[in-house]
């Protein structure tokens, strides 16, 4: 069975970040990495192959020069054959048209699943997924923490749904899924591992390959515009949730100026144990914990 | 006077002397040959080189018995015995060889018989003949009845203290029987005329004397070729194996690993017994199951799943049991039937070292414990075999250059509001200070580094720091396997400090230390490299810190072991605190050479082992057991692990963990 | 063209109950309607699910739109996109508001693929600006930077994901009566790919960490044989996971998987109750970034006092049975009101 994976590649949110324009870190030199989700959908992939269930993996990536890096990482841990849609664009297209330029390399590929992460660490729209799968034609399934194969075309998968529930599904292949970051832990890949990749052969194609243009891809193609960033504020200690009948505006000022706690900041409370469980119960009630 | 030469059922007795010694000695040449070949099929690796050193080497840790004075301590004196036994049965082989050999089987026993060579060489003999049966009984009665933790109550070593004393009896016996049946009367030597004097006042007959003489004789000769035989299939086999594992030791520094060529690697680490070089597996050969590094190794003490004795006894047991088939395998890199890794050794063990280094330090015999753990992590960090608190720290490394997730740009946060010297704007400085991953990210190593700065500032060091160009110096990389991360952080670090003109590198961290001066020559750079507690100690000595006087603390000094056994540094921590303590430094039990690891090295502090006691826990203990107030360090990972553990055993503050630099600082003169 | 209409809240239910975020929607779904001069419509999509509306009236709903049909017992995005988008093309609402949770998130992403308009998705908040466009604040990059977005085309509807807990619950304190009005699709079986085969439901003591929304946490001060049951009674109450930090561990308190800190798992629950912990920066790094710290501990100095928005200092086996009982009391009063009110 041919898996075909698609990767993503981010900057590192460990770093500090700065608006500059656009999103930018503030180190020596950038740090980068591979989606987390899109990394463990890789992983899924290289079990599937491990187990003879899978028997070539091809990873795609759709990104400027640099993303180079994440197809040798994909290398490196097992892929067959990477493919580099590679073009400057890439660094503010949209989900709309990230999934649109990825689908047409795709189209031509000989696939039976399609894996890709939930959502991605930076913008996190999490529409790729839907877009590639539409376009594409085939079923896709969101939020996937397991896959098992139970027979040729068949496929039972669980889906991540809140407070621990999953929702146990089965889709027949040709399908997408997409796997969530939570889905397990990326394997390790080693420094040595990595320098031979360094070798390794990339298919790499431009937009013209694909018949596009710039401008099919840029940002006036897309459906969302992004107006303005705000720079990082040091993450407010005291998130207070407000309450639901204030206004936008009024809820965003509380969110980044730390919150309306500043007043009530947390001093030692001491007394008896009554009046102590009273003062955590007034709390979770006014932080919407407790039901009013 | 020998039987050989007499005629035994028509059959000549040198025929059956020399018969049975064919035999026996193509047993044992037999053996050894199976064994030298199994060495064959490590990998190769150069331990020929310095000879003349190792010869010397070689001479006086075996035949002083150095290799096992080394490790007498009042606890364990065991190390005396074995000496009186090594000397006492090289005598007895000498004599072998000249009245077994010579006398009987070349003839030559009418030379030597009643010549004063012979009388005064068997009361040498008499003599040795006493101290080993006293070794024997010493040993049997520790083993079997004292029962000491390292010993194993055993079938084997039973066997040989059993076949030991009886040499010794047939000895005396030899002497005593045949003095009798020959009438030979003379005082020495003094227990084979004793015995024969015994003899001769009961009325034996000569004949039955003679009979006696001659069976005891034969049997003595045959257990003698027995225990040629059975040397090289028992761990006896260390007689042979341990002098040559000394003669190839390693010259480098401590625990320096070997660095990977990935091109020409064929497997990164060792997954096969193969894999492992032909010195790793004489190692195995050398094991005396002494049980030392058992008892010394923290894990073990702790409870955990890994025994250096048993992982070497494992391998040990598992080349004997593969090799035959990996001989007659077509290709060397076959692949034998049992796993090395999980069958023989499990990956838990594998990652339960703190690579501490006691194992090596205690062994008589210099076997690599540490090497072949570490090779077998090399191996699985390959196949991305290890644990997600592990692979987190690595990748932490790679990305941002620090095991502790933060970035790169943040490495000067921990000196903010204070000015301190970097390098970028200076033309040359005397010392450039390396502060270390712990001593730039970690809340409570911070303190340390601003200690040390604030000294360097107050006795005018001309010094500077690397600032935000600093990355790990690969130690935490290195030890848990990842190869490759360290040569790609050393060539980096290397490159960056070739850039800047400075004398010395001090640092605070021992691992640190470690690296940049014992490990980083292998990627080509040579660094001058001095650790704080010996700078403090100059600092001190020359005058440029002026301390107060007369203080009266409790100190007792915790001894990292990468400062301590890896690079022989114990006294200028010590004397350091001696400096600012009058009174006398209070020493723990286990110190020095044998100071208990804090649990932290060999990336444990990412491992984590799940099973047994923490280490940390263990040797606070041992603080706890000292009339200390405050427990010294020199290292920021043992800073961490004791200080952690202080907290919560010691909520009150009335045990301190203070690294030497914040000693220093506090008892500064005004 | 026909005047898009109506402000949309495409309801998130479990089996028995109406999400928060679905409240949290309408309270802001309603403030953009009255700015539009439009309407607040919540769609229910389910088979025979009874209609609260009670609950939507005091929150405002001025209209619900009852989509039921066995096929839409369980959500298969097949069933609840072709669903919603033949509903949409007949009734041409101008916002869609959906909540970005599983469902929520997948259902919003194919409808905005399959009719090719824009998806503002993980939004926490949403306005209409001065020049009458609608805007959406997205935080990006894990939190750490927040983007103000738009749609680049002027096609409708306009179609956004909420994230849960961003808005807060309104008071439910309006008056007003809530029109039902019941819809029944057409949709057949073989428009539905995937087969929905079941549920599970984990344990919300054992619940996996990074999925619990409160995490009731021992450490050292909690993990003696008498106290202990403490810390499960407390997570019992609050439907918390019960976790703790390296000394709960070791004395066999929590497994592994229920360990936080460096060597565990970090948490960014939107609750963090730690009980008798220190305060290591070991323990700290597993749950710092949580949203709401609760400390629980008698020490003063305790290092973990400085993380806390609500610092008590007492003892454990004190507060804890006096809180436990008072969180038995208020559950049993709100199940009485409950029934009452049914």
């Amino acid at each position: 069975m041919k898996i075909v994976v698609c990767v993503k590649q981010v900057l590192d949110t460990r770093v500090p970040l700065a608006v500059n324009g656009s999103v930018v870190q503030k180190e020596p030199s950038p740090v980068y990495i591979m989606n987390p989700a899109d990394r463990i959908a890789l992983d899924k992939a290289l079990e599937m192959k491990a187990s003879l269930v899978g028997e070539e993996i091809t990873v795609i990536t759709a990104g400027p020069a640099r993303a180079e890096q994440v197809l040798r990482m994909a290398l490196a841990a097992g892929a067959d054959e990477v493919v580099h849609l590679e073009d400057e664009a890439f660094e503010v297209a949209d989900a709309y048209t990230t999934a649109l330029a990825l689908s047409r390399v795709i189209k031509e590929l000989d696939y039976t699943m399609i894996l890709c992460g939930n959502r991605s660490l930076d913008i996190g729209a999490g529409q790729v997924p839907a877009f590639l799968a539409e376009s594409l034609g085939i079923p896709q399934v969101t939020g996937v923490m397991e896959l098992e194969i139970m027979s040729p075309g068949r496929v039972k998968l669980w889906r991540r749904l809140e407070k621990g529930r999953r929702q146990a599904i089965e889709c027949p292949l040709p399908a997408l899924y997409a796997v969530d970051s939570s889905a397990g832990q990326p394997r390790y890949v080693s420094e040595f591992s990595l320098r031979r990749a360094a070798k390794r052969r990339i298919r790499s194609l431009t937009l013209a390959d694909i018949g596009l243009t710039q401008a099919d891809v840029g940002p006036q193609a897309s459906l969302i515009r992004v107006v303005s960033l705000s720079p990082p504020k040091p993450r407010p200690k005291k998130i207070y949730i407000p309450d639901g009948s204030l206004s936008a505006s009024q809820r965003m000022s509380y969110l980044l100026s730390g919150g309306l706690a500043k007043g009530k900041e947390s001093s030692l409370l001491e007394g008896t144990a009554d009046y102590l469980a009273q003062q955590i119960i007034k709390y979770l009630i006014d932080e919407g914990i407790l039901p009013k | 006077m020998t039987p050989v030469s007499d005629i035994y059922w028509h059959i000549s007795g040198y025929a059956i002397f020399w018969i049975l010694f064919a035999i026996a000695f193509g047993l044992f040449a037999q053996r050894v040959y199976f064994l030298f070949r199994l060495l064959r099929l490590g990998r190769r690796e150069e331990r020929f080189q310095s000879l003349g050193r190792r010869i010397k080497t070689m001479l006086v840790e075996v035949f002083p018995q150095w290799c096992n004075l080394k490790t007498v301590t009042r606890q364990d004196l065991a190390g005396i015995g074995h000496s009186l036994l090594f000397w006492g049965f090289g005598l007895f082989l000498i004599g072998y060889i000249i009245f077994i050999g010579l006398g009987g089987g070349f003839g030559l026993s009418s030379v030597l018989a009643g010549s004063t060579f012979e009388t005064v060489y068997f009361s040498i003999l008499d003599i040795a003949g006493l101290f080993v049966s006293a070794a024997i009984v010493w040993a049997a009665i520790r083993r079997y009845i004292i029962r000491p933790e390292r010993l194993e109550a055993s079938f084997e070593a039973g066997i040989i203290l059993l076949l030991v004393i009886t040499l010794m009896v047939l000895h005396f016996c030899i002497e005593g029987f045949g003095y009798a049946a020959y009438h030979i009367s003379a005082p020495w030597p003094p227990i084979g005329a004793a015995f024969a004097n015994f003899l001769i006042s009961t009325d034996v007959s000569e004949s039955t004397l003679v009979a006696v003489y001659k069976g005891v004789w034969w049997l003595h000769y045959a257990i003698i070729l027995g225990f040629l035989v059975y040397i090289p299939r028992s761990k006896h086999l260390h007689i042979l194996a341990s002098p040559f594992n000394v003669l190839f030791k390693s010259l480098a520094p401590k625990e320096a690993l070997k660095l990977i060529d990935p091109e020409k690697a064929e497997t990164i680490g060792a997954a096969k017994i193969q894999d492992f070089t032909w010195k790793q597996l004489l190692d195995l050969y050398a094991c005396a199951v002494c049980g030392r590094c058992h008892t010394n190794c923290p894990a073990t003490l702790s409870g955990k799943p890994l025994s250096p004795r048993e992982v070497i006894l494992n391998l040990k047991d598992h080349l004997l049991e593969v090799g035959p088939q990996l001989l007659s395998a077509e290709t060397p890199s076959a692949n034998p039937g049992t796993a090395m890794i999980e069958d023989v050794i499990t990956e838990e063990v594998i990652w339960d070292c703190t690579t501490c280094y006691a194992c090596q330090e205690v062994c008589p015999v210099g076997i690599e414990h540490t090497v072949k753990l570490i090779d077998m992590r090399r191996n699985l960090v390959e196949h991305g075999r290890v644990s997600p608190s592990v692979a987190k720290a690595l990748e932490s490394v790679r990305l941002l250059g620090n095991p502790w997730e933060q970035p790169q740009s943040a490495r000067l946060d921990w000196a903010e509001g204070r000015k301190v010297n970097l390098i970028q704007d200076r033309e040359e400085v005397d010392v450039l200070y390396w502060v270390g991953c712990a001593g730039a990210y970690d809340p409570r190593s911070r303190d340390i580094s601003l200690a040390v700065v604030s000294l360097l500032e107050r006795a005018g060091v001309n010094y500077a720091l690397l600032g935000t160009e600093e990355r790990c110096c690969g130690d935490p990389a290195r030890r848990m396997g990842e190869e490759g991360l360290f040569q790609m952080l050393a060539r980096s670090n290397i490159d960056v400090l070739k850039k800047y003109r400075f004398n010395r590198i001090l640092t605070h961290c021992p691992h640190c230390y470690n690296m940049l001066k014992n490990e980083y020559p292998q990627l080509g750079a040579q660094f001058e490299v001095v650790h704080h507690s010996q700078f403090l100690l100059e600092l001190i000595h020359s005058g440029k810190i002026k301390l107060q006087e007369g203080q009266e603390l409790r100190l007792t000094f915790h001894d990292p072991c990468y400062l301590g056994r890896y690079n022989g540094i114990y006294d200028p921590p010590r004397q350091v605190l001696q400096a600012i303590s009058k009174a006398t430094l209070i020493e723990m039990r286990l110190n020095k050479t044998k100071a208990m690891c804090c649990g932290a090295g060999g990336g444990q502090i990412w491992i984590q082992s799940e099973k047994g006691r923490r280490i940390e826990d263990m040797r606070f203990e041992q603080v706890q057991e000292v009339d200390a107030q405050i427990v010294a360090t020199a290292c920021p990972y043992c800073t961490i692990m004791l200080d952690a553990v202080a907290q919560i055993k010691e909520p009150t503050g009335k045990i301190k963990v203070m690294d030497i630099a914040e000693l220093v600082v506090r008892a500064l003169a005004q | 063209m026909t005047k898009a209409k109506d402000v949309w809240v495409v309801a998130e239910h479990s089996a028995d109950k109406i999400e928060d975020v679905t409240l949290e929607m309408i309270g802001e779904g309603r403030r953009l309607a009255q700015k539009l001069d439009q309407q607040t419509c919540v769609v229910l999509i389910g088979y025979q699910k009874p209609p609260p509306l009670q609950l939507l009236s005091s929150h405002g709903v001025d209209r619900l739109y009852l989509v039921d049909d066995p096929l839409l017992a369980d959500y298969t995005t097949d069933a609840y996109a072709s669903v919603l988008i033949s509903f949409i093309k007949q009734q041409l609402p101008s916002i869609i508001l959906f909540g970005a949770t599983a469902n929520g998130s997948a259902l919003a992403s194919t409808i905005s693929a399959r009719m090719q308009i824009g998806l503002l998705s993980g939004c926490t908040a949403l306005n209409i600006n001065d020049a009458g466009i609608l805007q959406a604040t997205r935080p990006l990059y894990e939190d750490k930077i927040y983007s103000t977005a738009v749609f680049q085309a002027s096609t409708f509807p306009r179609i956004a994901t909420i994230k849960p807990g961003a808005i807060g619950v309104g008071k439910a304190e309006l008056s007003g009566q809530t029109q039902v009005e019941e819809v029944h699709p057409h949709i057949t079986a073989e428009d539905i790919r995937t087969k929905v085969i079941g549920y599970t439901q984990a344990d919300p003591r054992t619940l996996d960490l990074a999925e619990a929304d409160i995490i009731v946490a021992g450490g050292h001060g909690a993990s003696t044989m008498s106290n202990w049951h403490l810390v499960e009674e407390l997570a019992d109450a609050l439907g918390g996971a019960i976790a703790g930090s390296r000394m709960a561990m070791d004395d066999g308190w929590v497994t592994r998987e229920q360990l936080i800190g460096q060597s565990g798992k970090t948490v960014k629950p939107a609750l963090y109750v730690a009980l008798g912990i220190s305060g290591a920066s070991q323990h700290t790094e597993g749950m710092k970034e949580s949203e709401r710290v609760i400390v629980i501990n008698k020490e003063r100095g305790a290092a973990i006092f400085k993380l806390a928005n609500l610092s008590i200092l007492a003892d454990l086996t004190e507060v804890l049975p006096a809180l436990i009982a008072k969180l038995g009391e208020l559950r049993r009063s709100a199940t009485d009101s409950e029934n009452n009110s049914s």
